[in-house]
């Protein structure tokens, strides 16, 4: 299990920002293949889930870099998915310190891409060559630094499990932050306000009947 | 099999993102391979100049591929084309695949992922990549059949107009999803329904105001100190 866990976090690192563009690197994608590879599907889905909402609506447009959400979906769906996330205390805990670990990860893709210049300019590589190793150090960062940020939060998570214990199961506030998250996503879509509010709640209602 | 040698030659065209010449080193990467695939002269001061700046959206790319070939002899010569069409599809391209079609997707992956998370995932990747990889396998001989004149194509298809149908489905979809999502966990009580509502009216109106991440860390934080509060 390790192996594929380790692999899966170059892949989606590749796919991130510089080939494939398949959406192996998105949060609902990385969460459901964490939770089948350890078993805990029911609850790495939620974590997918919200991740992806807090994802979709930081668009990738030219050289701007978006939040790592590949990231923070990787390490909470591992600590969930292997146990060691189980109180809502230590998921609210643990979201909220990686939503800031997140930002220096993800500014490891301008070094990346800083790399992709010098051989590029200082180099007299083909233009294959030079392809090649800028894929092979988009995998080899998401080797790295993906599992670094889940020993880091089993370091975090062992140290507040003998000082606090919070609450019980997480999934109600995972599912009511993803309601919260819901309205940028709602503020994302491109459609005449009045025409949206009353599609939005027509959506609502049928959700309603279907449930 | 030529076909499928340029499909996944596209997957990686990007490798070499950077900032000096962005994906210029992938296009001539490409450039290169279906010259020497088809048996096209191009001069070597040619190709080298297609290592400079090029950008386009990644599920475009072989349709300019495709120009690029066709205008070689033309009097613009085919850099001007591709110059044309690699910022008309990038916003093309960055509109559609990332700001709707794969908000749908997720919707609609979510939708089922709620019954069935693998079913749901795999929703996610064939919904999206079916119309990514065929963009990437027909992209070049459409590219080619046209050349300069494939503005037209895409207006008969009315592109332009396939993201505004996508947002309409998936404000829709994502109604239908936050109450499902609230019933299937059996959130059904009045105080759920108000908290919902809460959570939901302050995402809408936070949203003009205050950037994504600070919004959700005074929610993470919001909800702890109700947790705290609550003795949950």
């Amino acid at each position: 299990m390790t192996i594929p866990l380790i692999l899966l976090g170059g892949i989606a690192s590749l796919d991130r920002f510089l080939a494939l563009h398949m959406l192996l690197s998105r949060p609902f994608v990385i969460s459901i293949i964490v939770g089948l590879l350890t078993s805990n599907l029911t609850y790495t889905f939620y974590v997918g889930l919200l991740i992806e909402f807090y994802g979709i609506i930081d668009v990738q447009v030219g050289t701007r870099l978006t939040r790592e959400d590949t990231f923070l979906a990787y390490v909470l769906s591992l600590l969930v998915g292997l146990g060691y996330i189980t109180d809502t205390f230590m998921f609210l805990l643990i979201l909220l310190i990686f939503l800031i670990i997140m930002y220096p990860v993800g500014y490891t893709e301008v070094f990346v891409r800083d790399l992709n210049k010098f051989f590029l300019k200082r180099t007299k590589l083909t233009s294959s060559k030079i392809i090649l190793i800028g894929s092979l150090m988009g995998i080899v960062r998401g080797i790295i630094l993906y599992p670094l940020g889940f020993f880091i939060g089993v370091e975090i998570v062992s140290y507040f499990q003998n000082h606090v214990h919070w609450g019980g199961n997480f999934k109600f506030y995972s599912v009511f932050l993803t309601i919260l998250l819901s309205g940028y996503v709602l503020r994302l879509l491109v459609v005449k306000s009045s025409y949206k509010y009353i599609l939005f709640l027509i959506g609502l209602f049928l959700g309603w009947l279907i449930v | 099999m030529k076909k499928i040698l340029r499909l996944l030659r596209a997957l990686f065209y990007t490798g070499n993102t950077n900032v000096e010449n962005m994906q210029g080193s992938g296009f001539q990467w490409l450039v290169k391979s279906v010259a020497k695939s088809e048996n096209i002269d191009i001069s070597d001061s040619q190709l080298t100049k297609e290592r400079e700046y090029f950008n386009t959206n990644p599920a475009f790319i072989n349709f300019i591929v495709g120009i690029w070939i066709k205008e070689l002899p033309s009097a613009e010569g085919p850099d001007y084309w591709k110059r044309v069409y690699s910022s008309a599809f990038a916003a093309v391209g960055d509109s559609l695949f990332y700001h709707s079609y794969r908000v749908f997707c997720f919707l609609v992956a979510a939708l089922l992922g709620l019954y069935s998370p693998v079913i749901g995932l795999l929703t996610y990747l064939i919904l999206y990549n079916v119309l990514y990889f065929l963009f990437l396998y027909k992209g070049y001989d459409i590219g080619f059949k046209y050349g300069k004149n494939i503005i037209g194509w895409f207006n008969m298809l009315r592109i332009n107009e396939w993201g505004q149908w996508l947002d309409i489905a998936s404000v829709f979809l994502l109604g239908i999803l936050l109450l499902m999502l609230a019933g299937i966990n059996n959130f059904y009580s009045y105080w759920h329904y108000s908290l919902g509502s809460l959570m939901l009216f302050a995402g809408i109106v936070f949203a003009k105001l205050l950037n994504a991440t600070i919004f959700f860390i005074i929610g993470i934080i919001s909800l702890a100190l109700i947790l705290f509060l609550g003795g949950l």
